[in-house]
């Protein structure tokens, strides 16, 4: 498939008002808006697009779209915004949905990208006891040799500490705002995906 | 292209003239540098959401209703904040932030730091010349315009306006003429923030309900009544039809950059200004005064 870039636009995190980026990318004949957004310019973003029924899919990395607030932020605007997520529910791992459930429970809302830190801790709490210590160099030969069922997905550590990328691993969870409600919708294999929609249809 | 920049630039030209007439007519006939100008219109962006959401008015009643409630603690603030400051004008200065800084923070304590959206007084979009318009972004321009030449024809056709301009053109003798300037000073504030409080209603729909919404439209306001002329009307609406195209024309030929329309438009205001301290009306204000 091929696809051309047909423009490149960077709002200010904190622009309140996108028009003149949206017409300009409507100009520019987009199919696809992929969004690297965070701040209220996602909210901005998200509405403003919905309220000029355009025709181009957002999808990306928008991180208001990954609060339950979003929906109400955009006064009901953005159906079809999608974005990577962390959390849903889905079985990415048979931690995720009991996860997402007491968070939810607890916090009246659901969890982001954030509550990754839940992972974080109990690796590093598996770390420690495995190591019989708290110093890091005790600790860094143990986690770069750990698999870790975690509530986002399976953590391992590649020869750079960066979380290994990829299908049974840690993907993240594509979200698309449908009607009011968050649409998990990739990775397609995972238990719960439900169909992206595009606008129109 | 052209059309994009002439509607973009007239819309956004159409808020900013609301907030910064307002702060150049109190700046005007008081010589109050009101920098809470801008947190009284998230004030009212506030109020319009908890009338229209959360109590879940008509539109035709919490729209009014939000401005008269900012507008009348306005004047509340005025007559216990400002007022007795007044001869001190960094107080003054001084005085308002804090009060902006006090608004912010009880906003984010009532309505906690989410952003908030208001619901379309006006759904649906408009394509004129090849360019997408929702409807909302009409009614603003025609509630801006409406709301500018009620403030010139008040201003100008009634005894109140004539009050007005007659204490901006020297306080001292309107005073001796038996004016009481203290209260066209408590109407100027309210008018000014009555229209600070209709640019936060009507432009609440289109932009997001935060408690810092107020900094941004700050800094371009200031850049807008400096570019313009401190205290005078026609620079400050010409400042903001200046700094809404600028905005919009950078967005369009410089894509990559859209992010700096706010440093380009404050760049022109700095080489205007060192070109014309004064600003672009300085001296004909000075020469009306």
């Amino acid at each position: 498939m091929k696809m051309d870039v047909v423009g490149l636009w960077q709002p200010s995190p904190n622009a309140t008002d996108v028009t003149a980026e949206l017409s300009a990318i409507d100009r520019a004949g987009a199919d696809i808006v992929f969004t690297l957004l965070s701040g209220p310019v996602g909210v901005v973003v998200g509405r403003q697009m919905g309220e000029r029924n355009m025709k181009a899919i957002a999808f990306g990395i928008n991180v208001e779209a990954q609060k339950d607030a979003f929906w109400q932020a955009t006064a009901g605007k953005a159906n079809y915004v999608a974005t990577i997520d962390t959390f849903a529910d889905v079985e990415m791992t048979p931690k995720t949905i009991p996860f997402q459930k007491a968070f939810k429970a607890r916090y009246k809302k659901s969890p982001i990208y954030t509550a990754g830190t839940y992972d974080a801790l109990h690796i590093i709490k598996d770390a420690i006891e495995k190591a019989g210590s708290t110093e890091s160099e005790k600790l860094v030969p143990v986690i770069e040799k750990m698999s870790h069922v975690g509530t986002a997905g399976t953590l391992e550590f590649d020869k750079r500490h960066d979380p290994v990328w990829g299908p049974g691993k840690s993907t993240g969870i594509a979200v698309q705002w449908q009607n009011g409600e968050q649409v998990p919708f990739w990775p397609p294999n995972v238990k719960g995906m439900k169909p992206f929609k595009m606008p129109g249809k | 292209m052209f059309q994009d920049i002439l509607i973009t630039g007239l819309v956004n030209g159409g808020v900013y003239a609301l907030l910064a007439v307002g702060f150049s007519l109190i700046f005007g006939v008081a010589r109050i540098v009101n920098i809470a100008h801008t947190a009284f219109y998230m004030l009212a962006a506030y109020c319009f959401y908890m009338l229209l959401v959360q109590y879940e008015l008509h539109f035709a009643i919490a729209a009014p209703l939000a401005v008269i409630a900012v507008t009348a603690f306005s004047v509340l603030c005025y007559r216990l904040v400002i007022e007795p400051l007044r001869e001190h004008e960094s107080a003054v200065l001084i005085a308002t932030i804090a009060l902006a800084l006090i608004f912010q923070e009880a906003m984010l304590i009532k309505f906690g730091g989410n952003y908030l959206g208001i619901p379309s007084t006006l759904d649906g979009v408009a394509v004129l010349a090849g360019v997408t318009i929702p409807y909302q972004r009409i009614l603003i321009l025609v509630v801006a315009a409406a709301a500018l030449i009620g403030t010139w024809l008040m201003l100008y056709k009634t005894r109140l306006g004539l009050a007005i301009r007659s204490t901006a053109n020297d306080l001292e003798v309107a005073n001796l003429m038996g004016m009481n300037v203290h209260r066209v000073a408590m109407a100027t504030v309210a008018i000014s923030v009555g229209l600070a409080s209709v640019a936060g209603v009507v432009v609440a729909p289109v932009f997001v309900v935060d408690p810092l919404m107020w900094l941004s439209p700050l800094v371009t306001m200031l850049a807008i009544v400096v570019l313009g002329g401190l205290g005078s009307l026609k620079g400050s609406l010409i400042g903001a039809l200046i700094i809404g195209y600028v905005e919009a024309i950078t967005v369009f030929a410089l894509p990559q950059g859209a992010f700096l329309k706010g440093a380009v438009a404050l760049s022109i205001m700095v080489v205007v200004l060192l070109a014309r301290p004064e600003g672009l009306f300085g001296v004909v204000f000075e020469e009306e005064r």
